[in-house]
């Protein structure tokens, strides 16, 4: 459980920064200003690398006043639904953003000695929209279930008897003459009887 | 079919290549006529392919070096003819198909070579035609060249030579790359141009079970000399000579001379040269025989005995529990394997090309990762292993030696390993030591890996992966183009490894090599497990076998007479010296019953 909380934390902490970021400047390329949608970080700045570290870390001072909030709400249950879906855990989703959240507390006011307020409709409205998108996504993909492999290759077109898919335990015996097989083969060394047209037949 | 004058004349022909130190080819004399079906062999370095590269001009035109003597071809001496000219003459087929091809599509390559000596379009056509029936593969004339199976390459490589109707074609061995299928193939077409076509052929090849019986005339050399020239029932009636050379003669040849200095069969019978013949004088020999072996009372059989069963208490070291791969481009190549492996087993894999044989074997050293299903080795789920930890346990011997060396030294080589998993420098030292020990490459540790011969490339690859002191030895086609000299040490090595308490996992498509050294055999098709079983048992199914195109070892096809009076299948030369010593003595009571 704590390993996937990291691993979950550790994407949603690369993932966020990241994608909004890209937001934005996707934002100000299509010109989203225009009807009324502000998002600053980018603006037309000259892209470097240097630039873009610094917006990753929120370095620079429009990471942290430019961001628009439905730009937060996106990045963070994107990233955050990436990372738990990648551990397929429910618990991951629920935690994950707190203990992203308490990362982002400890970094902004340990390192950057910046001055933490909560504006609680904000902060609320961020947290529960990011939650419900995420828990919303997480039933989805629950109640559609994915694919299982063979699922995936009857989509092929390719189609295998039953007997193949399921797994035989060795050592078995031959049902016709006894002999001992060590592994699942189409037929007996022994009496050379098709062993899975047994096996259906069993079935 | 031949006529007096010979078509290729070569007169006291000497040749060295001008970075040797010595003649590849020494004082080389031989004629040979039209119609001629030639059987060359020689151990490795012994100068076939020089002999053949100045048949075709590539010596001196292409390859210089010192030449002396002369060859002639329709009376006309190579050197003095231009390359393209020699080319209309004589057709080369290489081993590897791939490295002669010029274009991508079988007809383009097909039309490649009377192009390139501006035939018009109607007799590049008529050509192309009359090579593309005598090779059977009108289906493939629109077919990306790649698209094909080696068997199939190779046959495209056969056609395109024969569009420059040569007069004399020359096959080095066109079957040593191939899967049994592909052989077969290949050799059906050479045996359809040598029955149809007026052309000298010239065939190097390893396989002298299937060839033998084509040849007019074996040629033997050795040091860049011919040491024998005859029949092949001649040649190999002196089977010391082969020996010599690090050359086995064919197993049908050997197996009745030495039953007949062994006084167990009639010595009038002439030497075999294929393992029906073979099969036929033991039949002769049993013909009027009235009497039943009981299996039960030869030792080899009584050997057998509990074998398998016993395997049940051995600890598994390869689990694997519905396995299924499908690659990225769509293809399913194992379809649902369950198998155990033990520890201390000799296990067989046969299949054809496509079988299934390398994906599985990728993923017992983690180089591929299950769609479906769990691999555990020694317990553990390869998945959850790194590929450090599993080459600890499971070592892979690849069958081109060349992909598994890039060190600089030999030393550096067989030590890389164990440096990698961080053991201490006296550690890797006392492991390198041992791995040198092992392979006899003692005197070659500043030598560079990729300056030594195959043979050589092929017991430093070996020796890189006994230094990491792996339970489980995987060996991949290990015998493929070397002679049977290197192959037999090279198996006797894995034999020595696996009484040590290792697990040697052999995949081959030489049934004898299985035979003789595996105690169990899994047979792969179609990626499924189509028999797996006590080698005996499993190269007894024939009919099985043949769905995939197996054919048993020559040993078993030359003792099948023998199974109608309840012999056992005989695998090694050995056990049916055992059956025949046991059928004279029952012959002997018989005659003293009555």
């Amino acid at each position: 459980m704590i390993g996937k909380l990291l691993r979950a934390t550790f994407v949603s902490l690369i993932l966020s920064p990241m994608l909004l970021v890209a937001m934005h400047v996707l934002a100000f390329q299509l010109n989203f200003a225009h009807y009324g949608i502000y998002m600053t970080l980018y603006n037309g700045k000259e892209l470097s690398i240097y630039t873009i570290i610094k917006w990753l870390l929120f370095m620079e001072e429009d990471a942290l006043i430019g961001s628009n909030l439905v730009s937060v709400i996106l990045a963070w249950s994107i990233s955050w639904y990436a990372a738990s879906d990648w551990v397929k855990d429910f618990r991951a989703i629920i935690f994950t953003p707190i203990i992203v959240l308490l990362v982002g507390i400890l970094y902004f006011a340990a390192w950057r000695h910046a001055q933490i307020i909560f504006y609680f409709p904000e902060i609320l409205y961020i947290f529960i929209t990011s939650w419900v998108v995420e828990v919303i996504l997480y039933i989805k993909y629950k109640i559609r279930k994915p694919k299982t492999f063979f699922e995936r290759l009857e989509e092929y077109g390719m189609t295998f008897p039953e007997e193949y898919k399921k797994p035989v335990k060795v050592p078995t015996r031959c049902p016709n003459c006894g002999a001992i097989l060590y592994s699942g083969p189409d037929f007996c060394w022994k009496c050379g009887e098709k062993l899975s047209l047994i096996q259906k037949r069993g079935d | 079919m031949s006529t007096n004058a010979p078509l290729l004349k070569i007169e006291n022909l000497s040749f060295k290549y001008f970075k040797g130190r010595d003649y590849v080819l020494k004082n080389i004399n031989l004629e040979l006529h039209e119609g001629e079906f030639i059987l060359l062999m020689g151990p490795s370095g012994c100068g076939k392919t020089t002999l053949i590269n100045t048949i075709n001009g590539l010596i001196p035109h292409v390859i210089r070096g010192i030449r002396k003597g002369k060859v002639y071809i329709e009376g006309e001496e190579v050197g003095e003819k231009d390359l393209k000219d020699i080319s209309t003459k004589v057709g080369t087929v290489f081993q590897d198909p791939e490295t002669q091809f010029f274009t991508l599509t079988v007809l383009d390559e097909l039309a490649f070579g009377p192009e390139n000596i501006k035939l018009p379009p109607e007799e590049i056509e008529k050509r192309i035609d009359l090579a593309v029936k005598a090779t059977g593969i009108s289906h493939l004339l629109k077919k990306d060249l790649m698209s094909l199976s080696g068997g199939q390459k190779q046959r495209v490589a056969i056609a395109s030579a024969l569009t420059m109707m040569p007069k004399i074609l020359i096959l080095d061995e066109p079957t040593t790359n191939l899967d049994p299928r592909g052989a077969v193939e290949v050799l059906k077409t050479i045996k359809k141009l040598r029955d149809e076509t007026n052309m000298l052929i010239i065939l190097i090849e390893h396989k002298l079970e299937e060839v033998s019986k084509y040849a007019d005339k074996v040629i033997v050399m050795n040091e860049g000399e011919i040491i024998a020239m005859g029949h092949p029932r001649e040649v190999y009636s002196n089977p010391q000579l082969l020996y010599q050379l690090g050359i086995r003669p064919p197993w049908s040849a050997e197996t009745i001379i030495e039953l007949k200095s062994l006084g167990l069969i009639n010595g009038e019978n002439q030497i075999p040269v294929s393992p029906q013949e073979a099969a036929e004088i033991l039949e002769k020999e049993i013909r009027n025989l009235d009497l039943k072996i009981d299996p039960l009372e030869l030792d080899f059989v009584k050997e057998d005995l509990g074998y398998y069963e016993s395997l049940k208490d051995k600890e598994p070291v390869i689990e694997i529990e519905n396995l299924w791969h499908q690659y990225p481009d769509g293809t399913v190549a194992l379809r649902g394997i369950n198998l155990k492996i033990h520890r201390g087993e000799f296990i067989g894999i046969i299949g054809q090309n496509g079988a299934g044989k390398s994906t599985l074997l990728l993923h017992l050293i983690g180089l591929l990762r299950p769609s479906y299903g769990r691999i555990k080795v020694f317990g553990k789920d390869v998945t959850k292993m790194s590929i450090a930890e599993l080459s600890q346990r499971v070592g892979l011997i690849f069958q081109n030696p060349d992909l598994m060396l890039f060190q600089n030294t030999v030393w550096s080589e067989i030590a890389f390993g164990p440096k990698n998993i961080g053991l201490s420098k006296e550690h890797i030292e006392e492991r390198v030591r041992e791995a040198i020990e092992m392979m006899r490459l003692k005197g070659f540790e500043k030598r560079h890996p990729r300056a030594l011969s195959r043979g050589q490339r092929h017991r430093v690859a070996v020796a890189s992966i006994l230094s990491m002191r792996p339970q489980i030895i995987i060996a991949d086609e290990p015998t493929t183009g070397q002679d049977y000299g290197a192959s037999k040490k090279y198996l006797e090595l894995l034999e020595r490894l696996n009484a040590a308490g290792a697990t040697v996992i052999l995949v081959s498509h030489s049934m004898d090599l299985i035979a003789r050294y595996a105690k169990r055999v899994v047979v792969l098709k179609e990626g499924r497990i189509l028999l797996d079983g006590p080698t005996r048992e499993v190269f007894a199914k024939e009919e099985l076998l043949a769905t995939t195109d197996i054919n048993p070892p020559y040993m078993t096809q030359i003792s099948r007479p023998l199974r109608k009076i309840g012999a056992p299948t005989i695998l090694k030369l050995e056990e049916l010296i055992e059956l025949m010593v046991k059928i004279k003595s029952v012959e002997i009571k018989y005659e003293k019953r009555y």
